[in-house]
């Protein structure tokens, strides 16, 4: 049947604002909860709070997903406030990756989809264990400031938000009233890269048909890289992914589904573009490659030496 | 200072219209046209979230004789202009966060149907792997109250094309066709999703009737019929032949979730 333009025009925004709207409420989430953190958080807290050493940084920085229920949209921004003010980078960037995995919520879900079991544990670990190991080896930066582009903040959101401005003093009305600021700022700021990435994500389904990458996905090696693509082309939401990958259950391998699950969460479309409003270029692509090898590697082994 | 201020009123605007835009997804019920129903209360947050924000904007109400916190001298230190003079408030990034709001307002609201199968490539597929709860629990449906998903897990139970044969069946869908089918063939279908359109993947029935050709392609119609065995392009599917089907309008909710 042939497809008029219009139809395409259509098609397209309708998966375009799915994306947005599926994923907007977790990035305002995200937001608000940077926004709490620059105005009641002071750098003397968190630096009294966390270890100096990398290795207990990073794992600080994997638990303390547990405490924030946020997705790969929402950590962002968070990440990049809670580095403003002071989080060593071994445990930022640890706290980025396992944040979207370990979290209450997609812990939820995960049990709701596979009950607790073998792809729920094989999940969290690795996911944690994957999540350190970058972090560990972002730590060996000697100059970790120059990895990320804390000078774009926006006059508009330093301003109001900066240490002068949220005195303690200041009555509890005036300060939420200055995070809500702070957060609609960040709302704007990381909502570009959520619009482009979501464009990007809906161009791309409608252009490179999901048959063709099943239809490549077979064999313990093929399957993971297929799966992993498809984490990232698809860009949905860490706390439902576990849903959506029951549907490729029975047609792909275990490692290739664990993959899934642990690299959707980690990077994706509109996670890698709201990176680039975090770190400089080069440490971009260090944050999709390590994540990308590792949780191949994992996925790989699973299939060849475990017999899920 | 000005000009920032400026794009404080165009932001707050921007956040109050996009509230204003989830609202009338949730009241109009075309919020499911986008994605799942179990998620529908993350938008009522977000209605909620969209309006605090804009508030952010407004400027903070303090007793009189207190001077306004935007004042702060640090405001016109080296620092600031640093960021001033490469910082961010120009207009491009807020209208392409506006571009949702653009897009929703400019073109039709309307859920993916038969036009979607052919651009996404995916094809319809009359076989579905579902969980083994899933398909348990669909069995247990009452074989008059069953949809298209249900009867095409059914199918996937029991994967012989003559275990359906006898039974009746009365589903809604869209019209499917491609190039395979018969002139008195078409694909009744439905698209499923889990969270939002954009894991949607198609899942249809096989239907034969000697009017199948009076219905247009991406048209909703509702099928009666009983099941018998049949044959696209050569292989072997159970078929739904038709003793009545009726055009009917688009249902409330246009997918299926699994």
């Amino acid at each position: 049947m042939p497809v008029s333009m219009l139809d395409q025009v259509i098609n397209f925004t309708t998966v375009f604002l799915g994306i947005f709207i599926e994923a907007a409420p977790f990035l305002l989430l995200g937001t608000v909860a940077s926004g709490l953190v620059e105005v009641f958080v002071s750098k003397e807290d968190l630096s009294r709070m966390l270890p100096s050493n990398p290795v207990m940084a990073a794992l600080v920085g994997g638990v303390m997903g547990f405490a924030f229920p946020v997705c790969e949209c929402g950590v962002v921004p968070l990440t990049r406030r809670l580095f403003k003010k002071g989080l060593p980078v071994a445990a930022g960037v640890t706290f980025l990756l396992a944040a979207p995995i370990v979290n209450p919520v997609v812990l939820a879900s995960t049990f709701a989809a596979y009950g607790f079991g073998k792809v729920l544990i094989a999940r969290f670990g690795f996911g944690l264990l994957v999540a350190v190991a970058v972090g560990l080896i972002f730590s060996f930066n000697p100059s970790p400031a120059a990895m990320l582009r804390l000078q774009t903040f926006t006059p508009g959101e330093d301003t109001p938000g900066s240490e002068a401005a949220a005195m303690p003093a200041d009555p509890l009305k005036v300060r939420l009233h200055q995070a809500m600021r702070i957060a609609a700022d960040e709302f704007f700021e990381m909502g570009l890269y959520l619009v482009i990435g979501s464009l990007l994500a809906a161009l791309m389904q409608t252009v490179v048909p999901q048959s063709l990458l099943l239809a490549l996905g077979s064999g313990p090696f093929a399957s993971v890289v297929v799966m992993q693509a498809l984490a990232f082309v698809l860009s949905v939401c860490s706390t439902v992914d576990a849903f959506i990958s029951l549907a490729f259950v029975n047609t792909f391998s275990t490692g290739a589904v664990l993959s899934f699950l642990i690299f959707g969460p980690m990077v994706d479309i509109k996670s890698l573009l709201m990176f680039t409003g975090v770190f400089q270029r080069k440490f971009v692509a260090y944050l999709v490659v390590l994540p990308f090898l590792m949780v191949m590697l994992i996925g790989v082994f699973i299939n060849l030496n475990v017999s899920w | 200072m000005r000009r920032i201020a400026r794009y404080d009123r165009l932001k707050a605007l921007v956040l109050i219209l996009l509230a204003i835009f989830f609202a009338e997804k949730l009241v109009s019920g075309r919020l499911y046209y986008y994605i799942g129903p179990r998620f529908g209360w993350l938008s009522v947050v977000a209605v909620g979230l969209f309006i605090i924000l804009a508030g952010g904007y407004n400027p903070p109400k303090r007793a009189e004789g207190e001077h306004e916190p935007a004042e702060h001298p640090d405001h016109t230190d080296d620092h600031e202009h640093h960021d001033h003079d490469h910082g961010k408030p120009t207009l491009w990034p807020i209208g392409v966060v506006a571009l949702p709001l653009i897009l929703g307002v400019l073109v039709p609201a309307r859920p993916l149907g038969a036009s979607a199968v052919s651009v996404s490539n995916r094809g319809v597929s009359t076989d579905f792997v579902a969980s083994a709860e899933s398909s348990e629990s669909t069995l247990s449906v009452v074989a008059s109250e069953r949809n298209v998903l249900d009867w095409v897990q059914a199918f996937a139970a029991n994967p012989d094309p003559a275990s359906l044969a006898g039974q009746q069946a009365d589903v809604v869908g869209f019209v499917y066709r491609d190039i395979r089918f018969a002139n008195d063939q078409f694909m009744v279908a439905r698209f499923t999703i889990t969270c939002c359109v954009a894991d949607a993947s198609a899942i249809g029935l096989l239907v034969q009737a000697d009017d199948a050709s009076q219905f247009a392609s991406d048209s909703w119609v509702r099928v009666a019929g009983t099941f018998g065995e049949g044959q696209l392009d050569g292989e072997a599917l159970p078929v739904l032949l038709a003793d009545q089907i009726t055009p009917v309008q688009p249902p409330e909710q246009p997918y299926l979730y699994p």
